[in-house]
């Protein structure tokens, strides 16, 4: 009975973390711009996430390592300091981003700009870790991020074409506007495997303390959390395309993404926008934020658990503490949906060098045992480390001619 | 025939983009004013039926005046482009006063104004792209 709570808890809660700042933004101006096209991108990206995410699950099972402590002492921590600044460069600017949205959603119904409310997020983000511990950071925040399945709903109300949906879901060529169409797609392939995600889920295994009879729930928690959860992002796209790109309204503020369930839902859909946006960007933060943190102590072996008192493991909420600190810096001086942007850019270039030592970690016999790699898991995640390398060159150049 | 401007000033425009500041050419910049109107008009529709707060609509309003506002200094004020975004801020301007003062009949005219608005807008950006002045 245990075991399937957690499975159902590990589900819900995949499917209520996985809608943030990023993945909402990128999915919004996809359908809008383009309307189903650009479907495929989302499931490209859901598909390598589900690998990526049971990998670094089974990772740390299996060897009793997070990701990052692997990767440092399997390589050393030479290599190790490039995942180590792109992760933390990479998350504290999508960490300034998750407030700034936050603070959005707060401006929605208070009139009063997200600039100031950029701090008081952060102040709440750092109470959240500093009081609370990691059941209440990932499992919490993700069951009140449910409410983001308000999407689903909105895109059920508006009765989508679901062959051309379907059809969006197979890659195609822009017919016009190809540098936005193709940032586009990286933006998205950016938000949906952002490496934070896999470092943040390992360091939960080890913090859960999964032992190998748990790799079942891994499996699914990460196959069905990841994929419903992608699928949450599926509908924001469908509702934009439904709402937005008929009337050619292209999305140049987070503000006007309310509308895209206050259309179809006249009576609750504002509010229901607000608590979506507001929960899941504040949920999204503190997981950004501990990751920083997981990220430097992991990297310079000092203690670190976000289930001790934070006087325990001084310098590890010390990482955190400052995060929070200088990221509203960051938040309240850009524009939220551009900040979003470049760095979901930012993180599609950053893959390659988290993703391709993965390869090596889970072929490693004496690290993985019986549970290294097989022909199918080395397949995928070739694929997707030569997608990551493709990014890296393509990316940032994308974010100048696409309107990063 | 589009006009294409060199990486450098490209990366540049996108840079300004960051901070807020730029913009492109002049079809783009049509393009954007006809989404900001599309957007207008329905928030103010949204408004009119009680959809969303007052304080939204408002805000929306003054917020896309400051997007057009970008757009209106790459399209200056003559030709049809330049003229429209200049109505549209009018009605933007109206659209917040009606938002503020809960004036619904106000917000439903403020609505039917932008809708046009935002097709003369199309279809100027897509004259102006035609003759070759799109970024």
């Amino acid at each position: 009975m245990k075991k399937i709570l957690e499975v159902f808890l590990g589900i819900v809660t995949g499917i209520g973390g996985f809608l943030e700042a990023g993945s909402l933004a990128t999915s919004a101006q996809a359908g809008a711009q383009f309307g189903y096209q650009l479907t495929w991108a989302l499931v490209l990206g859901a598909l390598s996430l589900i690998v990526l995410v049971e990998a670094s699950g089974r990772l740390a099972v299996v060897s009793r390592r997070t990701v990052a402590e692997a990767i440092r002492e399997r390589f050393g921590f030479g290599y190790f300091s490039l995942p180590l600044v792109a992760g933390v460069v990479v998350s504290f600017l999508v960490l300034a981003s998750e407030l700034a949205v936050t603070g959005v959603a707060l401006q929605l119904v208070t009139g009063i700009s997200y600039r100031w409310w950029a701090f008081p997020v952060a102040l709440g983000g750092w109470f959240l870790l500093w009081k609370g511990n990691f059941g209440i950071v990932e499992k919490g925040t993700g069951l009140l991020g449910l409410v983001s399945l308000v999407f689903l709903f909105a895109a059920l109300k508006l009765h989508p074409d679901w062959g051309r949906l379907a059809a969006g879901a197979l890659p195609s060529a822009p017919k016009e506007e190809g540098a936005q169409y193709w940032f586009g797609a990286v933006s998205i392939l950016g938000a949906s495997i952002s490496p934070y995600l896999f470092f943040f889920y390992s360091s939960g295994a080890v913090e859960d303390d999964w032992k190998e009879e748990d790799l079942p729930i891994n499996r699914i928690t990460a196959g069905l959390g990841m994929g419903f959860g992608a699928g949450v992002s599926i509908m924001v796209l469908v509702t934009a395309a439904l709402v937005f790109f008929p009337r050619g309204i292209e999305v140049a503020r987070y503000e006007e993404l309310a509308m895209l369930v206050a259309q179809p839902f006249p009576r609750f859909g504002f509010a229901l926008f607000v608590l979506a946006l507001g929960i899941t960007c504040f949920g999204a933060a503190a997981e950004i934020a501990l990751t920083i943190a997981y990220l430097a102590a992991q990297g310079w072996g000092i203690p670190w658990s976000e289930n001790q008192k934070p006087a325990e493991h001084a310098r590890f909420s010390l990482v955190y503490s400052a995060a929070f600190l200088l990221a509203p810096l960051l938040a309240a001086a850009t524009d939220p949906l551009k900040l979003t942007n470049l760095s979901m850019a930012v993180t599609a270039a950053s893959l390659p060098v988290s993703v391709l030592p993965l390869l090596v970690l889970l072929n490693d016999r004496q690290l993985m045992g019986e549970h290294r790699n097989r022909l199918p898991g080395n397949v995928a995640l070739v694929l997707i480390s030569v997608m990551a390398v493709v990014l890296l060159f393509v990316s940032i150049p994308l974010a100048f001619l696409g309107g990063g | 025939m589009r006009r294409h401007s060199p990486w450098w000033s490209r990366g540049a425009v996108a840079l300004l983009a960051l901070c807020g500041c730029g913009g492109g050419g002049a079809g783009e910049a049509a393009k954007e004013a006809a989404s900001i109107a599309a957007g207008a008009q329905l928030a103010a529709s949204l408004r009119a039926s009680g959809a969303v707060p007052r304080v939204y609509a408002a805000q929306l309003a003054g917020d896309l005046r400051g997007e057009l506002a970008k757009a209106r200094q790459t399209l200056g004020a003559d030709g049809d482009a330049g003229a429209a975004a200049a109505r549209l801020d009018g009605v933007l301007e109206k659209m917040g006063r009606a938002a503020r003062g809960g004036d619904r009949a106000g917000l439903r005219r403020a609505a039917a104004a932008a809708g046009g608005l935002g097709r003369a807008l199309s279809g100027a950006a897509d004259s102006i792209e035609a003759a070759g002045g799109g970024r």
